[in-house]
């Protein structure tokens, strides 16, 4: 196809674009895309930076163990996911891979962890923001993209599983459950940067890349988790303080 | 059982049972398996040239403690686990505390040193204890694919330049040959007249010396001087391709890699620059 794509037909919505369609797209709903994109590909290579791989060993059991390297390996092959989908659209996020932790897009991804049990509490609470997040793609109007987010929606889900049961187990001992309130007390108000509300959520939103707000997010999120993690006996940490946020995210072109 | 060391054990090897000589099979195997903990190697994922590297050698590792886990079934049933194993600070193949300082030498260790571990697992191929024979072959087959992954990016990162090979060579190689030392001959001995092993030490440590000596050559890399006495050239054995005579239809000479050359005993000549010397006789039971 060869016209111009209007801005009225994304923004109303019902119209989706393929890889062929995109360069007839308005230049703002390309730029947001590909910031999309280069934010969801930072996220998922900033795991090599949170201390996944080096927490892997101290696992308590083999079998947590090979799950624990399962997780970690595949949020590397997320962001070959998200970073193959930029390259169809003229891309690459492979600046991002080494960055400093403190330079990370999402201020989650500023942080290290030094406990296996703040890996399976990330994974178990955290995470779950991940997946709600990824929901909220799966009407996203580019269809290579809404393609992918189910690929690594599907994993996602496995990564939330293997941290709920294990902090489940964690808790059955007050020791475990005290080691576990720790980490969620530590990780649980981070969620926090993320769910804000912020103008580069709002302009995915109109142009019908998401159809799910921040602020739905939030409620979500804590729908979710908040009930389970009380029924494990631990206490849901208070306030979202602020922080990170997407806002400074911008193009490097 | 408790899955206490039995080479610290003063029964004598060859008094053993042979169920306490099986598990402490496991035990070995274990603690080869676990190496992988041992040397800190998905702590060297994220330092990988880029995130296909990273994703690569992450699944090498996952797939590495699949195993064990496969590993930990069959012990816990003979008494041992790998928690155990891991807790123990003196358990087998502790390397000297020398853990991996890059994902160049975890490339390395995978593509040379790698070799010990089939070796290893090979030597209790065809075992009396039939689990002990399944759970080995398993190990040996996934050992194979390992050197193979190793191999392939060796030979990328060799197309770069070959200094931190060269230094990771330097680094790991005599720690891998030490390897090959460390199971002592008293329980060597029970292990193979009750039929638990097939392959002695003094097969896999000549099997390795060959092998590495037979990388090093391929790859053009040098034998560290630390390691010069035990990979000494005549072990290394060229096939030389030019002898080969064309079929007599006409087409190409056929052109085999020297490892399978030599376990085949198809081998022709020695060195490529050193004098011919008489076809080399196979080593027996390969």
């Amino acid at each position: 196809m060869g016209s111009t794509i209007a801005e009225e037909e994304l923004k109303i919505g019902g119209r989706v674009l393929d890889l062929d369609d995109l360069a007839h797209a308005p230049a703002e709903y390309r730029d947001l895309l590909v910031q999309l994109l280069l934010v969801q590909a930072d996220g998922e290579i900033g795991v090599r930076d949170l201390g996944y791989f080096e927490l892997i060993g101290k696992f308590p059991t083999a079998a947590d163990q090979w799950m624990a390297a399962r997780v970690a390996t595949e949020e590397i092959g997320h962001f070959r996911y998200a970073n193959a989908v930029l390259n169809h659209v003229g891309y690459d996020a492979s600046h991002r891979v080494f960055v400093d932790r403190s330079e990370r897009y999402l201020g989650l991804f500023r942080h290290e962890m030094h406990d296996w049990v703040e890996f399976v509490t990330f994974k178990g609470v955290v995470e779950t923001m991940g997946r709600l997040l990824l929901e909220g793609m799966f009407h996203c109007n580019f269809l290579p993209w809404r393609a992918t987010v189910r690929r690594i929606w599907q994993e996602e889900k496995g990564h939330i599983g293997f941290g709920v049961t294990r902090l489940r187990r964690l808790c059955a001992t007050d020791e475990g459950r005290e080691r576990a309130q720790a980490a969620l007390d530590t990780w649980y108000p981070r969620v926090g940067a993320v769910a804000r509300p912020s103008r580069f959520s709002q302009a995915c939103l109109d142009w019908g890349l998401r159809d799910l707000s921040n602020e739905e997010l939030a409620a979500r999120f804590r729908a979710e988790t908040n009930p389970w993690i009380e029924e494990l006996g631990l206490q849901v940490p208070g306030g979202h303080p602020a922080g990170g946020g997407l806002d400074r995210c911008g193009l490097d072109r | 059982m408790t899955g206490e060391r039995l080479d610290d054990d003063p029964t004598p090897a060859a008094g053993r049972g042979s169920a306490a000589l099986v598990q402490e099979a496991l035990c070995w195997l274990i603690d080869a398996s676990v190496v992988v903990h041992t040397i800190g190697e998905p702590a060297v994922v994220p330092r990988g040239p880029h995130p296909d590297e990273m994703w690569e050698l992450g699944k090498v590792c996952a797939d590495r403690l699949g195993l064990v886990v496969r590993l930990n079934r069959l012990a816990r049933r003979h008494g041992v686990s790998v928690e155990d194993r891991l807790a123990r600070p003196d358990r087998h193949f502790l390397c000297s505390g020398l853990r991996l300082a890059s994902w160049e030498e975890a490339i390395v260790v995978e593509a040379l040193c790698g070799a010990f571990w089939r070796l290893f697992f090979e030597s209790f191929m065809n075992s009396a204890e039939s689990e002990l024979d399944e759970i080995v072959r398993e190990l040996w087959t996934a050992s194979q694919q390992f050197i193979r992954y190793g191999q392939a990016r060796l030979a990328q990162l060799l197309g770069g330049g070959g200094s931190v090979v060269e230094a990771a060579v330097d680094r790991w190689l005599l720690v891998s040959l030490a390897w090959a030392d460390e199971v002592p001959p008293p329980l060597d001995a029970a292990w193979l007249a009750a039929g638990i092993r097939t392959r002695s030490n003094d097969e896999v440590r000549g099997d390795l010396r060959e092998e590495l000596a037979m990388s090093l050559q391929a790859n053009d890399l040098s034998v560290p001087t630390a390691c010069a006495g035990m990979l000494a050239a005549p072990e290394v054995r060229w096939v030389d391709l030019t002898e080969r005579a064309a079929p007599a239809g006409g087409g190409f000479r056929p052109a085999t890699f020297a490892y399978s050359e030599r376990t085949t005993g198809r081998v022709t000549a020695a060195g490529p620059n050193a004098d011919r010397s008489p076809t080399v006789a196979p080593p027996e039971g390969r």
